[in-house]
């Protein structure tokens, strides 16, 4: 306790001489303190950030004298992605995105993500839509159906159909504000196949929508709000990102996830154009494909490996929480981000006049 | 000094207000201790007294305004020591005339009408009337602040006339006008006294003012009465070393009483009948004539002179230092600053204070 | 007033308006243009040529109107309940003693300068169907699990919370110009305290329910964080609609659109205003002129039934024991208003302190921990000391500029100097929103977006009514004959500002840097377009953890946030000239 009030008080000087030079000053924290050489990495923060460090950046840094620093995207990375390249400003030489967020980069035009240069041993062991030119996955994550077992014990819903009757499962439900999945949900509630889901047939989705709208007490927005709401009981029943279920469910909180359907994203490597480190950031991508690697960070962070075989390397018992885990990822499909690149703009202007009218 | 409770010769007649008492406690500090008075209906009284008094603090109390720590006040025989001060038959013409800036002068005045929900007619029959009573016809609807200071100061005592009130209290009305204004102002005051028949009680610490509006004066000093009485009474007979001192110029002397002497620092002066140990003599300055050095009581160095027109005063210097004033009607030569006099006066103008 | 001028200093018949030319170019500069040309914008299609088909496509779509009419009402609920609790709070205000007044200022004002982001996360917190509230609320028998949450009435209130301080501060100096004596001069002359109250006092206070008014719905217009944070869809707002076609679909047409369309709302409600009360009174004076028409004849007739209601309530309440003597209950309801102010900014303290992942409250067990991850993340720090950085160069410029402007405008007798006024007071009349667009907009162009220059640039703008307004009350009130009379002792005119005017104005620009300082620091709605997600300042960091991680962290930093606020506010009331 004693060596981490001296630090804090060490920060604390060191905050105070800062102020003086506060335009300089983030500068001052994100250079190496031995002056070796510094990797900027941006990922989600919170418990991507603890796993990873785990999984990836403390080896990394051994391994190759290096030092990564660490900063957290914004809710919606684009607008800063752009600016960062558009305006040069090195504020990361590796980002975190989705597949979605990528097919959205290309479509404002202009060249913003570099083409990976990565080498991949086994590259038929990973989940479907990992790896592109410009993506490398590494971490998991799917909108399922999370629920409160305090509110219905073993009786707990199982899939969307569930959650659109009303009669049977009664509580407070919520559902994410955005038509991204929420209309894939709408019409596998509504009886659609799984695979027979794109192209989405829209009206059928709202026909839907309107059935449950009634129910639906909280249209969450952000993930922090989604944990928030399940976490507190706000709500009993809810679609959610498996991840932020799982903060609560760490945390003590009487929650559980259906996986009988659901979507997956994968969360993964970038790299920007126009940053100095390109070498040393492709051959961190690299490193972070690693089965073995990818198997650490499950303890602390609830994703899938994107390469599935590192379930040899994961206690079965934390296996079963994991999107990509055999029993698990057969409910689930990966989001369409094709479909989404192009729709998003019309149908989220339809989905927000829906919501008001 | 003594509580004392002053009954005037009317004392027979049952007051219009009756003050018995009256005491306030702010904390630990006593501002009033306890008061008796009486307000004949139909005088005007005035309570003049140096500001910390109390009589800024007795006013509030009789209006309702503040609630006395102990004692009763009577109107009309009734006890009204407790009755909210929207109820009470009073009506007060403030310091700072505290007319309502966002209503006309005719508003301003019908405002203690409608309070009373007379009927709109009589309202403004009666305004009408009141503003003709104080010359302002011709500004009903003007807002107070296009009014000069004198005319807001009638707009005040027309909105307290209009409705009537057994009792009028002011409150330092004339203090923020100029010499001139005032004393027009007192006149007016007067002819609507008379006119109007009211009991006005009038709080001011001009003792000129007093002396030239009052029936009666009620001088106060530290919470307590010093004396009641006609202006005449106070000016002519001081019952105490206050009353002397604080109405008109006064010169006092002190000293040990003996054979008939009364033996000061200066000279011995010749004592009255009836004067104990520690009682002073006190001359007005116009009762001390100027002589010889040798033939006076006393003797002294003029030091300064004012001339005021009407009189003029001179400035005396004692042997022991002590300044006597001494004032000469106009019409006699002036003692040059720097020349000896002696002063003498009538025994029939000593009075004993104490 | 009559001032003495040697015939040698009339050769410089120079207005001293000119000083205010700095502060007004960078207005017109950093306001006007872009917000022309964001209008401008608007009326063309993506080829350049004139066109409406933006106007067809925001009326056609629907949600757009619907949006504008959600925020205009909800505007108009905040901006009433604003005016219903702040009134009895800025009375109960005016009739402490001098000292206290002061005091108690300070705690209305404290919640007021703490971020509204911080403010609306507690409410979630403590409003949530298992949180404190409603936990008290089943204890004590009252019904199961409440609702509160993601509904019009929250947001409201937390609105309300938010705006309270401004409505209050705004209405006391009228309330304080009262003279206290004309209501008791009322009930010499026969009025019921209601009576006394409904027809003296309140007409005269109406100015500053006014301006409280307009400033309280002006601010609401551009306000997205509670909608946003704990509203349903319904409670969707204009901000919100801005800031999704401006960051995510890069939207410029529509943006211009939107904006021009809140501008044009928010002109016209200035427009009415000034036909009712005057713009002017927002400045000064002018009461003069006596409305005689519907609003003047409304005014009465309302006046005169809430009195008759007041007076029979009383005579009502007369009767139940306890009640006769009511001072209390103003003193009761007052108390209660401000421990709902203080309330959401004092749960920060312990939750910061608080062992668990999540903001709970009250926490399970204590710990250092998330300051230590405050101290320890270079995301947090850095923006910290971002904002320090940022908040000092903008209140200096705000300062420097607002500073000799307000002197100017104080010494002009120019008839222009009226203008001016209002140009100063435009950065408060425009809902930040739509300043924080047309920045965007034109520091897009000149290569200032995501620069600490252009948030900075952006502050400054904002922070100069207040600066300006703090600066230019005290000029009006200096007694410019001490300036002759040192010149008559045989000072030079450097001499006389230096040992007169400067030390008797000081106390004033200290607080109004201070004050400039502390909107800086607070400052999100900019600081989020601007700083383009690359310059994180302070409050946009803790934006962007409220929307993904709400750790505690964000408990921490805003337990550093009050401190320093805290220690600004006071520094600056205590330099204010008394």
């Amino acid at each position: 306790m004693a060596t981490k009030v001296s630090l804090t008080r060490r920060n604390l000087l060191k905050t105070g001489a800062g102020v003086a030079t506060a335009f300089a000053a983030p500068a001052i924290f994100t250079k190496g303190a031995f002056g070796a050489e510094v990797l900027k990495v941006q990922d989600m923060g919170g418990a991507f950030e603890k796993g990873f460090r785990i999984a990836f950046y403390e080896g990394f840094e051994k391994e190759n004298n290096v030092k990564i620093s660490v900063t957290t995207n914004g809710p919606d990375p684009i607008p800063q992605y752009k600016m960062v390249v558009d305006t040069k400003t090195n504020l990361f030489d590796v980002c975190m995105m989705t597949p979605e967020h990528v097919f959205r980069m290309k479509a404002l035009g202009g060249d913003y993500m570099q083409k990976l240069k990565i080498k991949v041993a086994d590259p038929e062991n990973y989940v479907a839509g990992s790896i592109n030119e410009n993506f490398a996955g590494v971490a998991v994550f799917a909108l399922a159906l999370g629920y409160r077992t305090d509110t219905f014990g073993d009786k707990g819903p199982k899939n969307f159909q569930d959650f659109w009757n009303v009669e049977a499962f009664k509580g407070r439900r919520g559902l994410w504000r955005s038509p991204v999945l929420t209309m894939e949900l709408a019409l596998l509630a509504d009886g659609v196949p799984m695979d027979q889901l794109y192209p989405l047939d829209v009206d059928r989705a709202f026909k839907s929508l309107d059935k449950i709208r009634k129910s639906v007490d909280v249209w969450w927005t952000t993930g922090a709000q989604s944990t928030q709401l399940i976490q507190s009981g706000e709500l009993d029943l809810m679609s959610i990102w498996s991840t932020r279920a799982q903060t609560a469910i760490d945390d003590g909180a009487p929650v559980s996830l259906a996986w009988g359907q659901g979507f997956y994203n994968i969360d993964g490597w970038t790299i920007p154009v126009g940053t100095p480190n390109t070498e040393l950031a492709n051959k961190f991508v690299e490193y972070c494909m690693n089965a073995e690697r990818q198997a650490k960070y499950t303890d602390v962070l609830a994703c899938g490996p994107t390469n599935v075989t590192s379930y040899k390397y994961i206690k079965a018992e934390r296996a079963k929480l994991l999107p990509t885990a055999p029993e698990n990822v057969k409910g689930l499909r990966p989001l369409n981000a094709d479909y989404w690149g192009k729709n998003q703009t019309a149908l989220t202007e339809r989905f927000e006049k829906w919501m008001l009218s | 000094m003594p509580s004392q409770s002053q009954f005037s010769p009317q004392a027979g007649i049952s007051p219009k207000l009756s003050v018995r008492g009256i005491r306030k406690d702010y904390g630990a500090t006593t501002v009033l201790h306890a008061l008796d008075l009486n307000v004949h209906s139909g005088e005007l009284l005035t309570l003049l007294g140096p500001s910390g008094s109390g009589k800024t603090t007795l006013l509030q109390i009789i209006c309702g305004l503040v609630e006395p720590t102990s004692g009763r006040l009577f109107i009309d025989g009734r006890d009204e020591t407790s009755l909210p001060v929207n109820q009470r038959d009073i009506g007060v013409v403030f310091q700072n005339y505290a007319l309502f800036p966002h209503l006309t002068v005719k508003e301003n005045i019908a405002f203690p009408l409608q309070m009373r929900r007379l009927p709109a007619t009589e309202i403004d029959k009666r305004v009408a009337e009141v503003l003709d009573m104080v010359n302002l016809g011709h500004t009903a609807d003007r807002l107070p602040k296009a009014l000069s200071g004198g005319q807001q100061q009638r707009v005040a005592l027309a909105r307290c006339l209009v409705y009537r009130p057994s009792v009028i209290l002011m409150d330092e009305p004339l203090g923020a006008l100029d010499r001139k204004l005032r004393e027009s102002m007192q006149i007016e005051i007067k002819r609507i006294h008379r006119e109007t028949g009211a009991t006005i009680i009038f709080v001011t610490h001009d003792q000129e003012e007093a002396l030239a509006l009052s029936d009666r004066i009620c001088l106060m000093n530290d919470g307590v009465i010093a004396q009641v009485g006609t202006p005449q009474e106070i000016y002519e007979a001081p019952a105490n070393r206050f009353s002397a001192e604080f109405i008109g110029l006064s010169n006092i002397f002190d000293g040990d009483i003996a054979d008939g002497m009364l033996r000061s620092a200066d000279g011995n002066i010749p004592a009255v009948a009836g004067m104990q140990a520690g009682d002073g003599l006190m001359v007005r300055p116009e009762h001390i004539a100027l002589t010889d050095p040798a033939q006076g009581f006393l003797s002294g160095t003029v030091t300064e002179t004012v001339y005021a027109g009407a009189d003029t005063r001179l400035l005396v210097a004692l042997e022991s230092g002590k300044s006597i004033i001494v004032r000469q009607a106009a019409g006699f030569p002036i003692a040059p600053i720097g020349s000896s006099v002696g002063l003498t006066w009538q025994s029939s103008a000593i009075r004993i204070v104490r | 007033m009559a001032e003495w001028q040697s015939p040698s200093r009339r050769r410089f018949k120079l207005d001293p308006l000119w000083l205010a030319g700095p502060g007004i170019f960078y207005l017109v500069l950093l306001l006007i243009v872009p917000a022309a040309g964001l209008m401008f914008l608007s009326f063309r299609d993506s080829s350049g040529s004139l066109s409406f088909e933006t106007y067809r496509q925001m009326f056609g779509a629907g949600i757009y109107v619907q949006v504008l009419i959600n925020t205009f009402s909800i505007a108009m609920q905040t901006t009433i309940a604003c005016l219903l609790v702040g009134y009895p709070l800025a009375y109960w205000l005016a009739k402490m003693p001098e000292k206290r007044r002061r005091l108690v200022m300070w705690l209305v004002l404290l919640p007021f300068w703490m971020s509204a982001l911080l403010k609306n996360f507690a409410w979630m917190v403590l409003l949530s169907r298992r949180g404190v509230l409603s936990q008290i609320l089943t204890g004590m028998g009252i019904g199961g699990p409440v609702d509160l949450l993601y509904g019009r009435g929250v947001v409201v209130f937390a609105m309300a919370h938010t705006m309270l301080p401004l409505a209050a501060l705004t209405m006391l100096p009228t309330l304080l110009s009262i003279d206290l004596g004309l209501a008791r001069a009322a009930k010499t002359l026969g009025a019921s305290g209601g009576q006394a109250f409904w027809r003296i006092v309140f007409p005269l206070s109406m100015p500053g329910v006014a301006a409280a008014g307009l400033l309280v719905f002006i601010s609401s217009l551009g306000f997205f964080i509670t909608p946003a944070l704990l509203g349903s869809p319904r409670e969707t707002v204009i901000g919100q609609l801005l800031i999704t076609q401006v960051q995510q679909l890069l939207n410029w047409q529509l943006a211009g659109a939107i904006a021009v369309m809140l501008l044009v709302v928010t002109l016209a409600v200035c427009l009415v205003y000034d036909r009712a009360f005057g713009i002017s009174a927002v400045s000064g004076e002018r009461s003069d002129r006596r409305s005689t028409g519907l609003f003047a004849r409304i005014g009465t007739v309302v006046i005169a039934s809430a009195a008759r209601v007041t007076d029979i309530l009383a005579g009502v309440l007369d009767v139940v024991p306890g009640l006769r003597r009511r001072g209390w209950l103003l003193d009761a309801f007052c108390v209660l208003v401000m421990a709902m102010l203080l309330v959401p900014v004092l749960i920060f303290l312990p939750m910061a302190f608080g062992s668990s992942s999540f903001l709970e409250f009250p926490p399970r067990g204590y710990s250092l921990r998330w300051f230590e991850t405050y101290w320890n993340s270079s995301n947090w720090t850095g923006a910290t000391m971002r904002s320090f950085g940022i908040a000092i160069v903008s209140a200096l410029l705000a300062s420097a500029m607002g500073g000799i402007a307000a002197f100017g405008v104080a010494r002009s007798k120019s008839r222009i100097g009226n203008v001016a006024f209002l140009l100063f007071m435009l950065p408060m009349i425009i809902p930040n929103i739509v300043i924080a667009v047309a920045l965007f907009y034109l520091f897009a162009q000149i290569g200032l977006i995501a620069t600490d220059a252009g948030i900075a640039l952006g502050h400054t703008l904002t922070a100069l009514p207040v600066v300006f307004v703090i600066i230019l009350t005290t000029f009006k009130n200096y007694d410019w004959r001490l300036d002759q009379a040192a010149a008559t002792l045989g000072a030079t005119r450097m001499g006389t500002v230096r040992k007169v005017t400067w030390p008797i104005v000081k106390g004033s620009v200290v607080a109004a840097f201070l004050f400039g300082f502390l909107h800086s620091f607070e400052e999100l709605t900019i600081a989020l377009f601007v700083g383009g997600g690359v310059r994180q300042t302070l409050p946009k960091q803790m934006w962007d953890d409220v929307l993904l991680q709400v750790s505690p962290t964000l408990a921490a930093a805003s337990v550093i946030i009050l401190a320093v606020v805290t220690v600004v506010f006071v520094a600056a009331e205590r330099a204010r000239p008394r």
